[in-house]
């Protein structure tokens, strides 16, 4: 059994999915996820995520202008992504087999 | 206010991430509460991708302003244990507890001034020579409301030894928000100008940073076990501000061990 929990809310995977299309700042790492989720992110709560992120080296910074510096998804980090978005999509798609059987009966 | 809670950030964390945060708060509304509650996480989370020399700068720092967290806690907690004491306070298992506190206390500031003070000669002192502004700007505010307060005791006492009256209280009021200013002006600014200096920090620092946190712990244990004998006791309106002061104490410990833990490792 796996033991990675999917984080669902976690601002941190909001990040790594957001970063997953590309490169990008702070400003357009918030407008993607307020485009995704329907809620942007306070500052200090993506910083704070992007800080943690960089500091476990899930996300790398990039040289460019010291207040709209672009992010982007280290090695480790996409497969931090790819297992959490995995657990995630099994976790959804047996919920829902199991949702489409209780409506059946 | 959104600037005030930017300042609240370590200065590790302004200096990487400041120009981020204000250009992603710059014309946004009711950020200021997710702004604080981040640069309460930030000291407790410290940046990657550093060297060992700003590992240890950040340890110093972080002791330095848990510990003035830590006496903000002690205020309270001595206010609600010991004005009036509560039952109990200086007998049986609670009478040790409330010794060690006290030496635990007596050690921390002691050891926090002396080499705080040597510290702060050492940034200062050059910095004024070379009349570095940048440098000794922090401290500013922490001096300046240190000689306010210090020089108004003798004003408060006048007031307080008089029968209470709505002007005795105003000021005694707002000498005792002037107090709080001053311990955050002196927990922040000393750190920000050390920061600034680049000074590098050698063992005595770190070694009191040791201690002081040690003594941050033995602190906030000692008030857990002491708070818990003396909550059979104590009144609901007691234990409510009691239980915060310890909440306080222990986050404080918390955080200055974190931080030497990442500056020894």
């Amino acid at each position: 059994m796996k033991t990675t929990t999917a984080r669902w809310a976690d601002p941190g995977l909001l990040v790594l999915g957001s970063l997953a299309s590309g490169d990008k700042h702070g400003y357009a790492i918030a407008d993607d996820i307020a485009d995704r989720t329907g809620r942007r992110p306070g500052p200090g709560t993506l910083y704070g995520a992007i800080a943690r992120l960089e500091r476990d080296g899930l996300i790398e910074a990039l040289e460019g202008d010291d207040r709209r510096r672009p992010y982007r998804l280290s090695a480790e980090g996409s497969r931090v992504l790819h297992e959490e978005l995995t657990t995630m999509r099994s976790f959804a798609t047996t919920s829902l087999r199991g949702l489409q059987r209780r409506v059946a009966t | 206010m959104k600037q005030l809670a930017l300042r609240c950030y370590p200065p590790a964390w302004r200096e990487r991430y400041g120009a981020e945060l204000e250009e992603l708060s710059a014309g946004r509304t009711g950020v200021t509460l997710d702004l604080l509650l981040g640069a309460a996480r930030a000291w407790t989370q410290p940046l990657g991708g550093r060297t060992v020399a700003d590992r240890r700068r950040s340890a110093v720092s972080t002791a330095h302003v848990s510990w003035c967290l830590a006496f903000v806690g002690v205020l309270g907690y001595v206010k609600q244990v010991n004005d009036p004491p509560l039952p109990g306070l200086t007998t049986g298992l609670s009478q040790p507890l409330w010794g060690i506190e006290k030496a635990a206390f007596f050690i921390g500031w002691s050891v926090l001034l002396l080499t705080g003070t040597a510290l702060l000669l050492r940034v200062a002192l050059p910095a004024l020579r070379r009349r570095d502004w940048f440098v000794l700007r922090p401290m500013l505010p922490a001096t300046v409301l240190l000689v306010i307060v210090l020089g108004t005791i003798p004003i408060v006492g006048h007031f307080g030894s008089e029968p209470p009256s709505v002007g005795a209280v105003l000021v005694v009021l707002a000498w005792l928000g002037l107090g709080v200013a001053l311990v955050v002006a002196g927990a922040i600014g000393p750190v920000v100008s050390l920061r600034r200096s680049g000074l590098t920090m050698t063992g005595l620092p770190l070694l009191a940073a040791g201690v002081v946190t040690t003594m941050a712990v033995v602190l906030a244990l000692a008030a857990i076990a002491q708070a818990a004998v003396l909550s059979g006791e104590a009144a609901l309106e007691v234990l409510v501000p009691m239980w915060g002061a310890v909440a306080m104490l222990a986050v404080a410990a918390a955080t200055s061990t974190t931080s030497l833990r990442r500056a020894l490792a």
